[in-house]
């Protein structure tokens, strides 16, 4: 009997334990299953599901041949792992001068993190050999990014810009451009095997990647490396603090190229001061001096205020309001003159007579219409508006001064846009420097064509004004800029630049030449400007015949015929 | 203990009108149980065997597909930088210096150019071409002899 009892006791307890056992497992599975049912699922698909992150190729831009001016290609980055470096300093101190930066600075990198911190982002090749051959295997790594490629090197720097370190356009067009060039990136949900492996057949698509698009510009290869190389060497000859030189079809608006001096490689961008970086023709105003009588001429024929015949006496200088004198360069007298002489010998006196027949109202007026104190609208950051003041407050001789270009602000893009508006019917166009946006595909998304702003003055007029700068080059002070073979329009400037301290320093100018060839069917209007060039100064004597080097090879470039000459000579 | 035999025996008579079976039945009763359970097997795990051997030949071409991406990516890595390598090499500033350096050339001074001046003919000095209408023998001649003349150009 004690025996049974002992026997079902213990199979009690069996039974006990079991139930105990059982109910355990099951407690455990309601709590894995159901309470922390939707935490777990979430662990575990962050475990197994990897969100793959597709990166958007960032799109090229091309000159307007098709050439490649920014192009996409790897770099390696350096990161480092802070919680396998068992000294930091002894760490920073080895590798800093690798990365030319101070140990200081990678130890403050190296507080940022504990499993990851970058060290250095798109090294050269030889940076990362350097560090790679430290042998620090678990202290650094290394992952290959994308990195902007120029591979011009300083070619057009001004207009393409640059990227930065997460390839985002910090300056040029790649800022500009920068949403339609970025693209947008994709993503993919994965599982991954225990090895980590993706899944392929697992891959599902959430949203697929959008390359950015290819950028094809106005800007030409060859007439860009012409001016550049022209420049570079006017600079040299002049000694001048800096220059530029614009190219344009003035017909349709296209900046064929913007040599910009000095220079810098937008490779490496970061070795150049930023007030390099700028594209000052866009970006900065100066005063044009006598670049913009052409503007005034125009205005004053178009008012009817004067005509071609009228005569105005040039006595070396003219009392105006408020007790200044206006006074012509060298002191010269040019006697009885017409528009046609005013501006052939770029008279102040002359131009300050016309000015002040027109008045302040009209001349504003005119002056607005050409574009001159509004954004031009191209296609670069950072464009200036220019300083033209409203006629009311033009105080004492502005109006005669702002007739030869002084005591009113352009930028230089402007000033060429205005310009070339005679040699476009007297229509004003919008200057750009993108011409096709292509998407992935290569489908054409947009393409910019000649956009007419306004008409500005008549075809009349500007025929007439056109001719007039003819004659400058033909016989005024312009004539350092002809060229074999074609007739060239032009007016030279000689502008004096704003002393810090008041007025015009008597020292400091700034010498440009704007032309326009052929004049018959222009196809080029280009604006040489150097800033405080040395010893030579005039704009007839160092700009205009640097602006004949620039037409004269671009036209044999463009294969515009030479046949123009003798027309003009015959006509004559 | 002795255990009583049966007093009963069964045999079995095949009735008139029934089907008989004994043929099949000693088939049947000749299988061994361990082939039947063999068999069972078998048509249970087929199936299952199907089904891994597939998943596992679905998990080896995804990684062969991994592995090519790689490779397009690397490949497409190869062209980008190709391609940065062919525009810098067309650089106009490098050939001007191999042009100017290494083979000795030079830029054309404008004197050393002659421009050939072409003349803009005018639409009023354009004189038109005379063509004589071919006369009737002429016609006749072309017509029986040379009638390939007459597709061919004046």
């Amino acid at each position: 009997m004690d025996h049974d009892r002992l026997i079902k006791r213990r199979l009690l307890w069996l039974f006990c334990l079991y139930f105990l056992l059982w109910a355990g497992i099951f407690v455990r599975l309601v709590d894995l299953q159901v309470l922390r049912a939707g935490e777990l699922q979430q662990l575990a698909s962050q475990q197994k599901f990897i969100t793959l992150r597709i990166e958007a190729s960032r799109g090229r831009i091309l000159d307007r041949q098709g050439r490649e001016l920014a192009v996409n290609g790897e770099a390696p980055s350096i990161y480092a792992v802070p919680r396998n470096i068992e000294d930091p300093k002894a760490f920073a101190e080895t590798v800093a001068p690798i990365l030319k930066v101070s140990p200081r600075a990678v130890l403050e990198r190296l507080r940022q993190g504990e499993y990851f911190v970058w060290l250095a982002r798109r090294v050269s090749a030889e940076t990362a050999g350097r560090m790679e051959r430290l042998g620090l295997k678990n202290e650094i790594g290394f992952l290959r990014e994308s990195r902007r490629v120029y591979p011009k090197g300083s070619l057009a720097a001004h207009i393409l810009g640059f990227t930065g370190v997460d390839n985002q356009g910090l300056s040029g067009i790649e800022l500009f451009y920068d949403h339609i060039l970025r693209g947008q990136p994709g993503e993919a949900i994965a599982e991954r095997d225990g090895r980590g492996r993706i899944l392929v057949e697992t891959q599902r698509l959430v949203k697929a990647p959008v390359d950015g698009a290819t950028l094809i510009l106005t800007m030409d290869e060859v007439i860009q490396y012409i001016s550049e190389r022209e420049l570079d060497a006017a600079i040299k000859r002049t000694g001048a603090k800096r220059g530029a030189i614009l190219a344009m079809d003035p017909q349709s608006g296209e900046i064929l190229a913007m040599a910009v001096w000095p220079r810098y490689n937008p490779n490496f961008y970061e070795r150049a001061s930023p007030e390099v970086w700028a594209p000052w023709p866009v970006t900065e105003v100066y005063e044009p001096g006598s670049t913009l009588k052409p503007v005034l001429a125009a205005s004053a024929l178009e008012a009817k205020v004067i005509t071609p015949e009228s005569v105005f006496i040039c006595q070396g200088s003219l009392p105006v309001e408020g007790g200044y004198v206006i006074r012509d360069a060298l002191g010269k007298r040019h006697g009885a003159q017409r528009i046609r002489e005013i501006l052939k010998n770029s008279c102040n006196v002359g131009a300050a007579q016309v000015a002040t027949k027109l008045g302040k109202e009209a001349y504003y007026t005119y002056l607005r219409k050409f574009g001159f104190g509004n954004p031009t609208g191209i296609d670069l950051p950072g464009e200036a508006a220019g300083i033209l003041p409203p006629p009311e407050r033009w105080l004492g001789p502005t109006l005669q001064t702002a007739a030869f270009g002084q005591g009113i602000s352009t930028t230089a893009v402007q000033l060429l846009a205005a310009v070339s508006a005679l040699a476009n019917g007297g229509f004003l166009v919008r200057p750009h420097i993108v011409r096709v946006i292509r998407d992935s595909e290569g489908k054409v998304v947009k393409a910019v064509g000649p956009e007419r702003v306004r008409q500005v003055v008549s075809a009349q007029t500007a025929r007439l004004v056109l001719s007039m700068l003819e004659d400058v080059v033909e016989e005024g002070t312009g004539t350092g800029a002809q060229v074999k073979g074609y007739r060239v329009a032009g007016k030279t400037g000689t502008a004096q630049k704003p002393s810090p301290y008041g007025g015009y320093d008597p020292d400091r100018y700034v010498a440009s030449f704007l032309g326009i060839v052929p004049v018959e069917d222009p196809r080029l209007a280009v604006l040489v400007i150097l800033d405080e060039p040395r010893g030579e100064y005039l704009g007839g004597v160092v700009a205009a015949p640097l602006f004949r080097e620039v037409a004269r090879q671009v036209l044999w470039y463009l294969k515009v015929p030479p046949h123009g000459a003798e027309e003009r000579r015959d006509r004559g | 203990m002795i255990a009583i035999g049966s007093r009963t025996q069964v045999y079995p008579v095949l009735l008139p009108g029934a089907r008989e079976e004994t043929h099949y039945r000693t088939r049947r009763a000749k299988r061994r149980p361990e082939i039947r359970f063999l068999i069972l097997l078998a048509i249970l795990l087929l199936p299952a065997l199907f089904y891994v051997s597939g998943h596992v030949e679905m998990a080896r071409t995804g990684y062969q597909i991994s592995r090519l991406r790689e490779e397009v990516a690397l490949l497409q890595r190869e062209n980008e930088r190709l391609r940065a390598k062919v525009a810098s090499l067309s650089d106009p500033e490098r050939i001007a210096w191999i042009a100017t350096n290494q083979l000795g050339m030079i830029f054309p001074a404008a004197n050393q150019v002659a421009v050939v001046e072409v003349p803009v003919p005018l639409a009023s000095q354009a004189k038109p071409v005379a063509v004589r209408a071919p006369t009737w023998w002429e016609q006749v001649q072309a017509w029986f002899l040379h009638p390939e003349a007459q597709a061919s150009e004046p």
